[in-house]
């Protein structure tokens, strides 16, 4: 058995079904049908030892699949107006979601597989998008290739259906093929240096009784930048993987550290999951408020979207304490930064100062390992 | 697009973009300074929909269509156009 860019012997796997991609990329043919059969492969040699997580792997498929199919059918036959079957047809698409994510009274975290968060992410990104009218036509096999698609099953980045679709239907000329293999060998290559150098090195020292775990506040550091490099260098490789597959999928992290406020912050760290986000709650969500004038007052439509958005984003990762409490302390700061940067003629006057932003990087910096922390579980769980 | 449809278009990005001088630097990426974050293309896209009954869903449009006022009065004629 093999785990997902997690040992020696899945970068030899890798390696080998790369040369076929490789040589179908810069003879400009479609890497598609090829990518397809090698995800499929992929998910049979990586569970072959747990048939149970295979079997509702392929459920879980098989049921997104045919709801897919289902709701575009009845959109073509009943136009887009039905509220009452878009909101169904999401429910029944989170599903799998729902039963194995809740820790508490009801849980089923045994019918958990191999990606379900992300890949329910991006199942219903493609039933929401069908109500919108954005996406017309249901095709199993590009489908399956991007619900599937080896590179980025086990977690992420969330790609988006149109444009996966895109590059999977399309080779690109051979000059720009040779540039995304040599980005996508290079992002390999910095990837695995960023989680088995830099994050396995953190993990080392956060051991008990090592170095960083002495005290809370060595551990929150710690722990913040061991999470960075071990998720940041796996979605590296992820999108390194993508790129000799001629996918663009998209990059998770552009330099967190440096961000100059939370919502910034956001636009740079596990960016597939905090856009889709924005995209498909903190919109959709606040398009409904302003619709139904439910607030007077801007102001309170943006904070109750902040708030939402990121409590489903802390849920998102699971129902424990820990992460419901995470999301809501990053509600509450986009939605503190939000009153900070409308509300204080300070901010207008000294944004763009050097000393601000300089001052802005540090305490945001010290905001998110704070978040950290909780996400860490050790403020719940001691 | 006529010339009722733009001063309308006008004063829905000078509302949501908070600032009249916007219309000035018609070029301007209103991404890049700060003054059309999230919400505000929402409120566009809602006000597009009141003013001119163009339904546009939040993933619809790329935020790089309509980063600035040039741009988003060719987003509107595009979807008057069609509409």
């Amino acid at each position: 058995m093999i785990t997902h860019f997690g040992d020696i012997g899945f970068f030899v796997y890798l390696t080998v079904v790369m040369i076929p991609a490789v040589w179908l990329g810069l003879t400009q043919r479609r890497i598609a049908p090829y990518g397809l059969a090698v995800s499929i492969l992929t998910i049979v040699v990586m569970l072959a030892d747990s048939k149970r997580q295979l079997a509702l792997l392929g459920m879980f498929f098989v049921g997104e699949a045919a709801l897919a199919w289902a709701h575009l059918r009845f959109l073509k036959a009943n136009g887009r107006g039905h509220k009452v079957e878009r909101r169904l047809v999401i429910a029944v698409g989170l599903l799998p979601l729902a039963l194995t994510k809740p820790s508490g009274l009801v849980e089923f975290p045994s019918l958990g597989f191999i990606g379900i968060s992300y890949l329910t992410f991006r199942a219903i990104q493609v039933l929401l998008e069908m109500s919108d009218g954005l996406i017309t036509e249901f095709r199993l096999t590009a489908y399956a290739y991007l619900l599937l698609f080896f590179p980025t099953l086990s977690a992420g980045p969330i790609d988006r259906s149109r444009r996966f679709d895109q590059d999977a239907d399309n080779p690109p000329p051979r000059d720009v093929y040779q540039r995304l293999l040599g980005q996508g060998v290079w992002w390999m290559v910095l990837g695995a240096g960023y989680k088995f150098g830099l994050g396995s090195l953190f993990e080392y020292a956060l051991a008990d009784g090592r170095l960083l775990s002495r005290n809370l506040v060595t551990y929150m550091y710690g722990y913040g930048f061991q999470l960075f490099f071990d998720f940041g260098g796996y979605s590296l490789m992820a999108v390194g993987a993508s790129r000799v597959f001629g996918i663009r999928t998209p990059l998770n992290f552009r330099y967190p550290f440096v961000a100059e406020s939370i919502k910034d912050f956001w636009n740079r760290w596990h960016i597939t999951l905090s856009f889709w986000l924005r995209d498909y709650v903190f919109s959709r969500l606040t398009m409904a408020l302003i619709k139904r004038k439910v607030f007077k007052n801007r102001s309170t439509t943006a904070q109750v979207g902040f708030l939402v958005n990121m409590t489903v984003m802390g849920v998102w990762h699971g129902t424990q304490a820990q992460y419901i409490l995470y999301g809501l302390y990053h509600g509450v700061l986009m939605l503190l930064t939000d009153l900070y940067e409308t509300r204080l003629p300070f901010y207008k006057r000294f944004k763009s100062a050097m000393w601000y932003r300089l001052l802005s990087i540090v305490v945001t910096f010290h905001l998110v390992m704070f978040g950290f922390l909780i996400f860490s579980g050790r403020l719940t769980t001691a | 697009m006529n010339e009722q449809q733009r001063a309308t278009t006008s004063a829905l990005i000078t509302q949501v973009c908070g600032s009249d001088a916007v219309l000035a630097e018609p070029d301007l990426d209103l991404l890049e300074a700060g003054l059309l974050d999230s919400l505000a293309l929402v409120e566009l896209l809602v006000g597009l929909d009141e003013e001119f009954g163009l339904e546009i869903s939040p993933t619809e449009v790329e935020r790089e269509e309509v980063s600035s006022v040039n741009k988003i009065m060719a987003f509107v004629e595009a979807g008057l156009s069609r509409s």
